[in-house]
């Protein structure tokens, strides 16, 4: 058993880093940009302290909160992916593996030591940092405590993660996803009450993110510790329940289906005639143009991963908005935060890109057989991206500005969105296209995917953005510099699309294969 | 002599170091149902896919209907293209994506919505036109697939294995679009490995091992070539000359 489980493990990993095994400088870029992604959590920690900026309050109480809500966020991530499908299952188990007598058990514990390991990676050393830079020298926290800690959390919330992808077996797909969304909103609870100032006293008597924290921290109230006994034992028992059970049947792939569904007519409440027919459905008498325009919404419309996008986007922003209070850090002032909804705009295109290589690469062939087809493909990609990420980008900007009251870097602020809008999505459809490697989350071509686009707009940016630093040309721009920037945003465009067409539209020998 | 509607030559094409084709020769004449056949590997689909200028061949020449693909990307207006395992825009009802497919390949939007009505009841698929892709089993994309690549009704068909998956009735339909096509003085290039198909439909074949060819002409010639008689089968004479 031990041997059959290593096995499967061990498979499951190289197939998880699939092309990173090609060559040595896969792995070591992929070890770079880890080290680089720990030196970024560092730097950022580290400015928050010396800033001083962390508000009177003591620094126990301090830490205590930050543990609360990163083992908060780590339960919900189970929730998210119990949502998704939670078991995740590579397309070459689904044929292989779940159509063997390995039993179920085994290949739940596989998985089980694949998730645990996966966010060991990505949350264990940069949650310690976090701790260790923000209260050295002083330790307000044992460090081996609150390694036991997040693992506790990381365990049970790979476990839920499972149980709710088996409850789709038992309950259905509906009713499991239902439950899961519960589940994720509850074990968000803390964050969520914190930003919207709701005291959340009551919760510490029975959040699962509370008992943690306060049983591992040595904690002695014989409540706290049958409650969390409580919740593993439920845990547990439903987990050995659920590893008896032949769930083969209802598993779906969730590493490639966390960011989009399969596609799917619109569903009743979009089925405005605005929406539906003029937008989306694709018309003998449209030009081939407007069709490939229609085509990229269609596809992100019917398969989720506008949706998904938006979510994420709004979750940022929202996250953004919510950073002051919920890390007690001096507020700085709402109209800052509206600057950083232009910077989080690349998001939107990015992860746009990465479902489009998912789903949509492997139907190039149908433009590429076709006189002219991959460049009115690629215009109308470019045109449907903009006008969602514009779009959506430009509404939440108009949201929070509501809120803020008073706008003094207004037309900058405009400026700097639209540089952001064209520019990332230039730069997603650069990267989609010529980064041939399929993003799995978590893989150094998805860190790409969302970097190389965010970094390229930010440097094309640099010009906005150093007039959106300083006053007094920040809040009152001359008539003159506006003509400026707006020139420079035109010239760079065009400049840019024309390039990137070109380049893309004259590349079109892919390397297939056989 | 019939007009060459496809030719190919000396096709070099190699995968990170690796040789795919080396050498390969081909050609097409108009009125021509041509088989292109050979071993899993041997490469069929990576000449199929030089062809259609989905990839760029190390070296060589191609001419469909008397053009360089490489210098006159024209020809792909005349060409109708189906690839071995087709990926279809899922998202996208039958109707929707034959429209797209349809006015891509520059036909009139009355046009395009007349033909796709015509394609979507010759592979009987008028019931379902307004189903997602995604909703439909591996056949029913296949005939789908087919209906896309002769929606413009194209002068020269490339089929990289057309009746995999396909049902008897699909097939028939599928033979009959083919000899219509080369009834007109079009040319149509199949590649398989299912010699009795090639044998009883093809006119002429292309024997290909290794990315080499290793003969062309007429079905009956081919065998004659190696020693056998009219009533020996393809297979026999494909098994003969591969081993030789």
């Amino acid at each position: 058993m031990i041997m059959v489980l290593l096995t499967l493990l061990k498979t499951k990993f190289v197939q998880y880093l699939g092309q990173m095994r090609r060559s040595k400088l896969s792995m070591i870029s992929l070890v770079m940009i880890y080290i680089a992604w720990m030196g970024i959590i560092s730097f950022s920690t580290f400015f928050l302290r010396i800033s001083g900026s962390i508000l009177n309050i003591s620094l126990d109480e301090y830490v205590a909160s930050l543990i609360i809500l990163t083992v908060s966020v780590i339960l919900a991530i189970g929730a998210f992916l119990g949502s998704k499908g939670g078991i995740t299952a590579l397309s070459y188990e689904l044929d292989y593996v779940l159509t063997s007598n390995i039993s179920p058990a085994i290949f739940l514990l596989t998985d089980l030591v694949f998730q645990i390991v996966l966010l060991n990676i990505f949350i264990i050393p940069s949650s310690l940092l976090i701790v260790i830079i923000v209260s050295y020298p002083a330790e307000p926290v044992n460090l081996l405590s609150l390694l036991a800690l997040y693992e506790a959390a990381i365990i049970m919330s790979s476990m839920t993660a499972h149980i709710l992808g088996i409850s789709r077996h038992w309950l259905g797909e509906k009713r499991a996803k239902v439950i899961s969304w519960a589940i994720a909103l509850l074990m968000v609870l803390p964050i969520l009450l914190r930003i919207l100032r709701v005291p959340d006293l009551w919760l510490k008597d029975f959040h699962p993110s509370y008992v943690l924290g306060l049983v591992m921290r040595g904690s002695s109230n014989p409540q706290m510790i049958t409650l969390l006994l409580l919740y593993i034992s439920f845990l547990v028992a439903i987990y050995l329940r659920g590893m008896n059970t032949n769930f083969y049947a209802s598993v779906t792939p969730v590493l490639l289906s966390a960011l989009m569904e399969p596609p799917k007519r619109l569903p009743r409440y979009l089925r405005l005639p605005l929406l539906s027919n003029e937008l989306l459905n694709l018309k003998p008498s449209d030009s081939p143009s407007l069709m490939m325009f229609k085509l990229h919404l269609t596809r992100i419309v019917r398969d989720g991963s506008l949706w998904t996008a938006l979510l994420i986007f709004v979750v940022f922003t929202l996250a953004n908005l919510a950073l002051p209070r919920l890390l007690r850090i001096e507020s700085f002032p709402e109209v800052a935060q509206l600057t950083l909804i232009a910077l989080y705009t690349p998001l939107f295109p990015s992860l746009l890109s990465i479902n489009w290589c998912i789903s949509e690469r492997q139907n190039l062939w149908i433009v590429d057989t076709v006189l002219k087809g991959r460049r009115n493909y690629l215009s109308g990609l470019f045109y449907a991206y903009f006008m969602v990420t514009l779009l959506f980008s430009s509404c939440l900007y108009g949201l929070i500005a509501i809120g803020a009251r008073e706008l003094p870097f207004i037309e900058i602020d405009i400026t700097l969105l639209l540089a952001m809008s064209i520019f990332s999505v230039l730069f997603s459809i650069f990267t989609s296209f010529k980064l041939r490697r399929i993003p799995t989350p978590f893989s150094i071509s998805s860190f790409l995917y969302v970097f190389i686009p965010m970094l390229g707009s930010l440097m094309l940016s640099l010009p906005i953005l150093m007039v959106r630093l300083f006053e007094p040309l920040a809040s009152d721009p001359t008539l003159q510099l506006m003509a400026i920037l707006s020139v420079f945003i035109a010239v760079v465009s065009v400049v840019f699309y024309k390039v990137l067409m070109d380049s893309l539209s004259s590349d079109i020998y892919e390397k297939t294969g056989r | 002599m019939k007009k060459l509607l496809i030719e190919v030559k000396d096709l070099w094409k190699a995968y990170n170091g690796k040789s795919a084709v080396s050498g390969l020769s081909l050609n097409v004449s108009a009125g021509e149902i041509h088989g292109l056949i050979g071993l899993n590997g041997a490469g069929k689909t990576t000449t199929i896919k030089c062809i259609v200028g989905l990839l760029r061949a190390d070296s060589g020449e191609i001419r469909v209907a008397g053009r360089d693909v490489y210098i006159d990307a024209s020809y792909k207006s005349i060409i109708g293209y189906l690839p071995e395992n087709p990926s279809l825009p899922e998202y996208l009802t039958l109707r929707e994506f034959l429209i797209f497919v349809a006015r891509i390949k520059g036909l009139s939007g009355s046009r395009a919505d007349s033909e796709v009505w015509n394609k979507l009841a010759l592979f009987e698929l008028e019931e379902i036109s307004d189903q997602l892709i995604y909703e439909l089993s591996r056949g029913m994309k296949q005939r789908l697939a087919i209906a896309a690549a002769i929606i413009n009704d194209p002068d020269i068909l490339i089929l990289d294995e057309p009746f995999s998956g396909l049902d008897p009735e699909a097939q028939r339909v599928t033979k009959r679009v083919m000899r219509e096509t080369a009834n007109k003085g079009g040319a149509v290039l199949i590649s398989t490995h299912i010699l009795d198909a090639a044998e009883r439909f093809c006119n002429r074949a292309t024997i290909v091992h290794k990315g080499r060819t290793l003969i062309e002409g007429a079905i009956d010639e081919l065998k004659s070539q190696v020693g056998l008689g009219p009533n020996a089968s393809l297979e026999e004479a494909f098994i003969k000359i591969i081993s030789s």
